[in-house]
């Protein structure tokens, strides 16, 4: 897009910042699992479903009986080749395990992040080109209560609210899980698909208001502040439509930050899932790495927040490269 | 460079004489900023803020030293006190060299030495009354316990043009100007006998800086302080002043008497500055001497003298050589290789 | 010509950077309603056993009254007499759901008392105070009734009751969690800003991995630390600390930078020069000058860790029973499934009171940050 001074040292540079970062939380990630009561080696030995084969296989690829630190070290071998350990509980591969519920937190973090960028940018370049107006107070007003409920409080109003209309109103609300049980299971391929994505849609609104609400704000706030500097102001002066000197000229520097932070987006809609992915019964990573919690799974639990944090650094990463390329002054950095 | 005559008093109006004894004596004192780059953060230049400056104060001398922005006469003034750490160079305060001391060593000579600061706004703790902020000095050295200590801050505050009742008072209610005073009585507390004022007067208003300058010299003669004055303001140097300094670029260009430098500058940079400062006499018609280009980086400062790169004089030699500072005058040095000039 | 006595001049007093803060925080009037709900909120806290007509595990074992309903208030009775009432209750079958129904048995009625002490009831004492014991209670009703103003769950627990004592786990949680952390990010923060160096590049490393951990995968990791069956007092203390865990990095980064930047201002080198010692300094210095970003970072960290903990108990892996925290109690409604929520909507109750809690420490946090703010002097 711009200066001369090409991007990929700034890349290259904060890739190998985030590579110790993220080999030193997952050390310390497999350090606090360790350090759960309960052994592994013996509960896999004294298990009488596992087959010794296994627990003898088990043992090498991890080395259970060697310290924790060599056994961070297996684990990480393991994992940079895509190994993620044994599931106690499923007696699978973590491998196995891991993909369905990852894709399914997955799809509401994507359909959120359409959703945020959908929503916050209209209400915040309304609000700032109408501020003070009822629907700006509104709109201020429906943020503070967005900000300060717990989503899984909401998502419980929420499902209770669908409740109450389906047995008013007869319709059919898609309550809770990825699908609907009444589905017959020979169907074509869109319509499942638009089954989850009805599904899935209360969970992703309820994920993303949070985030609508600040960022709507945030957008309204830097609009204003571009909007009332000099060389906006100069623009009027000089005779431009509104419309352009708004659309063309403002937002553009305005939206900047918004931009940007589109890769912190990604980590932290997985993280806010959570609460709401229990609360619906949608079967994503929460529910699975808490009944990995209440099972001891530790490779799972491992596995989970390994991702999981890897996810975090990459969206961090993302969101700085975007940053890099539109404001050329970071690079030099 | 070690011995200062004694020096007819200069173009202000003083009449305290010199004692001729040295009080502070700074042998090529020197402050290097380390710029740090590279993927591993490694030393890559230094920014070479004070580069080899030597000079010397008399007991009772009031001595200015002024440059332009960035020719580290700030930098300069906060390494003779230690505020910033030396990286080369002594400086002899009444013999010895306060760069080796320890903390413990160097807090008895901080009462000896202390700095009234530029900004009036910023030199203040907000959250401390004026009775707090002078007595701390107190405090720290155990002085005038008690009763004692209120009496003190009061003479203090009159002393400076303030009324005792201010000591109640928090530095957010007062002006720029009253608190450059409180600043003054702050440094006035343990009795210094050197007194570095930064650009005391850079942020004040015209109509006030003459009150504080005024303030200043009273106190000087009453006290028998010597002052280090840094400026950027020959008129309000030459008026305070018994000698002075001029830096560029982090290096002396000059040093002479007040009323000789400005009669009489020997080097090319002060004659630039003397014509620059405006004479408020419309028929004087003067030549100024409009330097050329820009200041250049300290930190990859010109080879030679580094003034050569604005200077009209300069010849081939000045690239090759850095000119000594030599005395060819009376209490008149300069920093240049060439003779058959000004 | 009449000589006037000059009226005394009232020298204004003068005013500290707190005393403007606290008049400017006064004039804003989300700020005041912030502080007064909290109040109202912390007074229900402290006068828990009071407002409670139950203690916190009471129930029956031999008359177990499962999920009733909110019991119905009457004020006149029959003889038209006026005071509060209630009727008995009486198990009756649901004729479409085969499930127990509780109906109002009005051949029984028992007024609703005031002020009563239960000498001899156990499960009603408790300790006003933390030292006081009594069972003075501000309303009550005697056997056979029950006064379940927001109905019972499956226990036959009072859920008004646990409410109100929940109150006091959700909100101390937040202050004392907040105040640990303030503690540890004060030191490790003021540590790295002053001494800089390695120590500097450790801490804020330390911070850095912490922080690339989301945060509710983090918190999950951490309880699996200590053995999820672990004792419900300890379980308090564990989830305060790993709250403290979580939180003190951001703390920690605002105080280096603030003593990062305060160390460069003028009064600081005056200080220097006079002679001062590097405790006087940070002590004196320094840190008072952190002392408003501590204030602000309290306001918007206890309401955050009011909805951590609350999330926490929410899943199962905080607060646990017999204890309970509004979050816990919110469990119950999650428990039930998605029918329970239309069956018994008064499970939602305590939600209500976490959105209050944290909206009255959000309005009040703002308020303060404004009047920080000597931009918005009103």
């Amino acid at each position: 897009m711009l200066s001369e001074v090409s991007v990929l040292p700034y890349i290259f540079r904060r890739i190998l910042q985030f590579i110790p970062t993220f080999l030193l939380a997952t050390l310390l990630a497999f350090f606090i699992v360790q350090l759960a009561p309960g052994d592994f080696l013996s509960q896999l030995k004294e298990n009488p479903s596992v087959r010794p084969e296994t627990v003898e296989r088990l043992r090498k690829e991890f080395g259970l009986d060697q310290p924790i630190i060599v056994q961070y070290f297996y684990w990480l071998k393991n994992f940079v080749m895509g190994n993620l350990g044994q599931s106690f509980q499923y007696k699978r591969p973590v491998n196995e395990v891991l993909p369905g519920p990852f894709m399914n937190s997955l799809i509401l973090v994507i359909i959120g992040t359409v959703l945020h960028f959908a929503v916050s940018i209209p209400v915040g370049v309304y609000s700032a080109v109408r501020p003070y107006s009822t629907a700006d107070k509104t709109f201020t007003f429906l943020s503070y209560i967005f900000l300060g409920i717990p989503s899984f409080f909401f998502a419980l109003l929420v499902i209770w609210g669908m409740l109450k209309l389906q047995q008013n109103f007869g319709w059919d609300m898609p309550l809770g899980n990825k699908t609907s049980s009444k589905l017959p299971t020979d169907i074509s391929w869109w319509r499942s698909a638009w089954d989850v994505f009805i599904h899935a849609l209360a969970p992703t609104i309820i994920l993303v208001l949070r985030g609508i609400s600040s960022e709507s704000r945030f957008i309204r706030g830097q609009l204003l502040e571009v909007l009332g500097q000099d060389y906006v102001r100069t623009a009027r002066a000089k005779g431009v439509a509104e419309n352009q000197v708004v659309y063309k000229h403002a937002l553009r520097t305005a939206l900047i930050p918004t931009i940007a932070g589109l890769g912190g987006l990604l980590p932290a809609l997985i993280g806010g899932a959570g609460f709401i992915e229990v609360v619906f019964n949608w079967p994503g990573l929460t529910p699975l790495q808490l009944t990995a919690l209440g099972n001891q799974d530790i490779y799972i639990l491992q596995a989970v927040t390994a991702v999981a944090t890897l996810l975090y650094l990459v969206g961090n990463l993302l969101s700085d490269v975007l940053l890099s390329v539109i404001d050329p002054r970071i690079r030099y950095h | 460079m070690t011995t200062i005559a004694t020096v007819a008093p200069g173009a202000g109006q003083r009449v305290v004489p010199a004692t001729g004894e040295t009080l502070l004596d700074v042998q090529n004192l020197e402050k290097f900023f380390p710029i740090r780059g590279g993927l591993l953060s490694r030393v890559v230049g230094n920014v070479k803020a004070v580069n080899d400056v030597s000079f010397s104060i008399g007991r009772g001398e009031v001595v200015g030293l002024v440059g332009e922005s960035g020719s580290g006469k700030t930098t300069a003034g906060r390494a003779i006190l230690r505020l910033i750490e030396p990286t080369g160079g002594q400086v002899l305060f009444n013999g010895t060299d306060i760069t080796k001391l320890s903390k413990g060593q160097m807090r008895d000579y901080r009462r000896e030495m202390q700095i009234i600061f530029q900004d009036p706004f910023a030199s203040l703790n907000p959250r401390m009354t004026v009775a707090d902020i002078i007595g701390e000095a107190m405090q720290i050295h155990n002085l005038n316990p008690g009763k004692q200590r209120i009496d003190r801050i009061a003479e203090l505050l009159e002393k400076v043009g303030l009324r005792p009742e201010h000591m109640r008072r928090y530095p957010h209610e007062f002006s720029g100007g009253q608190r450059q005073r409180i600043g003054i009585a702050r440094a006035l507390a343990v009795n210094p006998s050197f007194i570095v004022a930064d650009e005391p007067v850079s942020a004040l208003d015209v109509s006030i800086q003459a009150q504080v300058v005024n303030l200043l010299q009273d106190l000087q003669e009453e006290l028998g302080l010597t002052v280090l004055f840094i400026a950027h303001d020959l008129a309000v140097v030459e008026y305070i002043c018994d000698r002075i300094i001029v830096m560029y670029l982090g290096r002396v260009m000059e040093i002479a008497p007040s009323r000789e430098l400005n009669n009489n500058p020997k080097h090319p940079y002060t004659e630039a500055l003397l014509s620059a400062a405006p004479v408020p006499d419309p028929t004087v018609k003067r030549q100024r001497i409009i330097l050329e280009g820009d200041i250049p980086s300290p930190i990859n400062p010109p080879s030679g003298c580094v003034f050569r790169t604005r200077c009209r004089y300069a010849i081939d030699d000045c690239a090759k050589i850095v000119p000594e500072l030599r005395e060819v005058a009376p209490g008149h040095f300069k920093a240049c290789i060439r003779d058959d000039i000004l | 010509m009449t000589t006037t006595v000059p009226t005394p001049v009232r020298k204004p007093r003068s005013q500290s950077q707190w005393s403007i803060v606290w008049s400017q925080f006064k004039r804003n009037p989300l700020a005041r309603v912030g502080l007064g709900l909290l109040g109202l909120l912390y007074l229900m806290a402290i006068l828990a056993g009071f407002l409670a007509p139950y203690g916190l595990t009471e129930y029956s074992t031999t008359d177990r009254i499962s999920w009733a309903p909110p019991t119905p208030i009457h004020w006149r009775d029959a003889q038209g007499h006026f005071g509060p009432y209630v009727n008995g209750i009486r198990r009756d079958i649901d004729m479409e759901t085969f499930r127990d129904k509780y109906v109002e048995d009005t051949s029984v009625t028992c007024p609703v008392k005031f002020f009563q002490t239960h000498p001899g009831m156990e499960g009603r004492t408790y300790r006003f105070l933390g030292f006081i014991p009594t069972s003075l209670k501000l309303f009550s009703v005697d056997a056979p009734c029950k006064l379940y103003l927001w109905g019972s769950d499956s226990y036959g627990r009072d859920q008004f009751s646990r409410v109100m004592y929940g109150s006091q786990i959700s909100l101390s949680i937040g202050i004392i969690a907040s105040v640990l952390t303030v503690i540890l990010g004060l030191i490790m923060g003021g540590i790295a800003g002053y001494f800089r160096g390695l120590t500097d590049t450790l801490i804020m490393r330390m911070v850095e991995v912490l922080s690339a951990i989301p945060e509710l995968f983090l918190l999950i990791t951490l309880r699996a630390l200590f053995p999820l069956n672990a004792d419900p007092i300890l379980v308090f203390y564990i989830v305060i600390g790993i709250l403290a865990v979580i939180g003190w990095g951001g703390l920690a980064r605002i105080v280096r930078g603030q003593i990062l930047s305060s160390r460069e201002q003028d009064y600081v080198q005056a200080a220097t020069a006079l002679g001062a010692s590097d405790t006087r300094i940070i002590a004196k210095h320094l840190l008072p000058n952190t002392a408003t970003y501590i204030i602000i970072f309290l306001s918007l960290a206890i309401p955050g860790f009011i909805l951590s903990e609350s999330g926490l108990s929410f899943i199962g892996i905080g607060i646990v029973e017999p204890y309970a925290s509004w979050g816990s109690l919110l469990k119950v409604a999650q428990d039930g499934g998605f029918e329970s929520l239309d069956a018994r909507p008064w499970t939602l109750i305590p939600g209500v009171f976490i959105v209050l809690a944290v909206l009255a420490w959000q309005f009040v946090g703002d308020g303060l940050r404004d009047a920080f703010d000597p931009r918005r002097r009103r």
